[in-house]
């Protein structure tokens, strides 16, 4: 068969301070300043439009800059532009709840998303590319050998995550932050699933719709997945609303959302999202089983571990489907042509996993220690003296939304109040004097408390 | 089996009388391939190469092995970074990992 390697003569541009569309994207008001720190939701999604500029000026991101604030906001706006493509209804009977529907699905503003979709997925999910990268001559059985060797090595041990929240001050609160970071993909589990069951490829796809209508609970509600998932936010006082902790989620747990997106939505990279697929079904049944203990002995009998407890079981039925009724029948169709790529995007969810979980580590630490990093002293005053310290005053009321900086930075309030927050439970009272040093990639917001409020950030920039 | 690889970690692995080992190439990047010429048998790890070329000497005849000859018979294997896990053949309890230095990667 002649084999084309004809390409189209397109390289969609990255995002470049040129593009007037990303602008006028998070210039939607439904992206701008809301009414309260906290405020999220399918619709309102708070992202800083004021600092657009890092992104537009951002190179494509590494490894290391999965946690900067150009590549929070990036995946705040990836985020959106995929979920225009499933379906919220409006959260509440008014017509201002209709309005924000409207406007969230309106066909410019879907539009516009378009436009920049490609820019954001090559700025947050390149780097992939070139840090994981198949070689060698792959057979069926070297394929399933290696894929089963992996899933048994990311399966031994203990989850490092759940040792963190076990370890922490607050084992509790801790355990509730790990479960909003949750949220963010476990209420609509499987969307990004859906979009690979559509078209024609024999009996893999039909693996792959088993693997989904389970997801589903079979059209019973109370068994759909996200529907235990919200059982389990309601019993420890958590609200089960989609993206209610919409600021709080951190960029690699929004980066985990978005690559099934990225391969899910480009069927290019079909063979990846089976690789990666597997990859999660593979490796859950472990880390929930781990998590529903984690979780219990964090928050006590009354919590839901049941989505927890039903995957530790269904999901070894999903790992053997993903292998042998989805890759395997794939595989038989295509040939081993395709095995690269599987493999590939095996590997990828795991790098990407790993980041993820380091990320998670370090929030919890800095939540859990969120009194610990107030300072005061001749560390303040010395940092104040540094060459990069930008004053700010502020009005009552008025909200920081959460973002994160690329540097270990001072905060000091030098006069008026102002509560610093960390996260959706965790906040600082902060007067006149008080200063924080505020690491970098660690998530913050402020809201002004006072009439007017003066403080000064000064960049601790040798820690860069 | 999996066995992984990397500069500063595990370079040569052993299975009975089978040796493996991470050759860097400038072309292709890092790959595990076996240490055997397949001119005489000779040990590729202690081979060399000219600055700059993309063929890699056997220290024995000096028989030149082009990478991507080396990538033609390389183990099959993922890069993730500078770590590389390739599926080597055999049973896991006749694996040895090793840490070599590899005068052919230049160091």
């Amino acid at each position: 068969m002649t084999v084309i390697r004809d390409k189209v003569e397109y390289l969609p541009a990255p995002v470049s301070i040129r593009d007037p569309a990303l602008r006028r994207y998070v210039d939607h008001a439904l992206f701008g300043q809301p009414d309260h720190i906290g405020a999220g939701g399918p619709f309102r999604r708070p992202m800083r439009p004021q600092d657009i500029n890092q992104v537009l000026a951002s190179p494509l991101l590494t490894a290391r800059q999965l946690t900067t604030n150009a590549a929070l906001m990036a995946h705040r706006i990836l985020t959106t532009i995929y979920e225009q493509d499933l379906v919220f209804l409006p959260q509440h009977r008014d017509a201002g709840s209709f309005a924000d529907f409207s406007a969230f699905y309106s066909h410019e503003l879907r539009d516009i998303g378009l436009m920049c979709r490609t820019g954001l997925e090559r700025m947050t999910f390149q780097w992939l590319d070139d840090e994981v990268r198949p070689v060698g001559k792959w057979t069926v059985e070297g394929m399933r050998e290696f894929l089963k060797g992996r899933l048994a090595e990311e399966n031994a041990g203990q989850s490092k995550v759940c040792a963190e929240l076990l370890g922490a001050r607050d084992p509790a609160a801790a355990a509730r932050r790990f479960l909003v970071q949750l949220s963010g993909d476990f209420l609509t589990e499987a969307s990004a699933m859906a979009r690979n069951t559509l078209g024609a490829y024999g009996p893999g796809l039909s693996g792959l719709f088993t693997i989904l209508i389970d997801e589903y609970g079979y059209g019973v509600h109370a068994s759909k997945h996200s529907t235990r998932f919200e059982d389990t936010l309601r019993s420890v006082g958590l609200s089960d609303q989609v993206h209610h902790y919409w600021p709080w989620y951190l960029p690699t747990s929004l980066a985990l959302v978005n690559y099934f997106h990225y391969v899910s939505a480009h069927h290019d990279r079909f063979f990846r999202y089976i690789g990666a697929l597997l990859y999660t079904e593979g490796t859950l049944h472990e880390v929930n089983r781990q998590q529903s203990i984690m979780l219990k002995a964090a928050l006590g009998p009354d919590v839901d571990t049941l989505y927890f407890d039903e995957h530790a079981q269904i999901d070894i039925l999903h790992s053997d489907m993903a292998l042998e009724r989805v890759i395997m029948p794939v595989v038989e169709r295509c040939g081993p042509s395709v095995i690269p790529e599987i493999v590939r995007g095996f590997e990828e969810f795991a790098v990407l996993q790993a980041l993820a979980d380091e990320d998670l580590i370090g929030h919890i630490r800095w939540t859990d220690g969120l009194k610990e990093m107030r300072v005061h002293g001749p560390i303040v005053e010395k940092a104040m003296q540094g060459p990069r310290v930008l004053t700010f005053t502020e009005s009552a009321g008025e909200i920081s939304v959460p973002h994160v900086h690329d540097v270990d930075e001072m905060f000091l309030v030098e006069s008026g109040s102002l509560t610093f927050h960390a996260c959706h439970d965790a906040h600082i009272e902060m007067n006149a004097g008080d200063a924080i040093l505020i690491p970098r990639g660690r998530l913050h917001g402020t809201v002004i408390t006072s009439g007017s409020c003066t403080y000064r950030v000064a960049s601790m920039e040798e820690n860069a | 089996m999996i066995a992984t690889f990397s500069p500063d970690g595990h370079t040569v692995a052993t299975v009975g009388d089978d040796r493996f080992v991470l050759l860097a190439t400038p072309t292709h990047g890092p790959l595990v391939v076996r240490d055997r010429c397949r001119h005489r048998g000779g040990p590729l790890r202690l081979g060399h190469r000219e600055c700059g070329k993309n063929k890699l000497s056997c220290p024995w005849h000096g028989f030149k092995v082009s990478d991507n000859a080396l990538l033609r018979s390389a183990a099959p294997a993922v890069r993730i970074g500078q770590t590389v896990r390739a599926l080597l053949p055999g049973a896991p309890e006749a694996l040895r990992l090793l840490r070599m230095e590899i005068p052919a990667n230049g160091g």
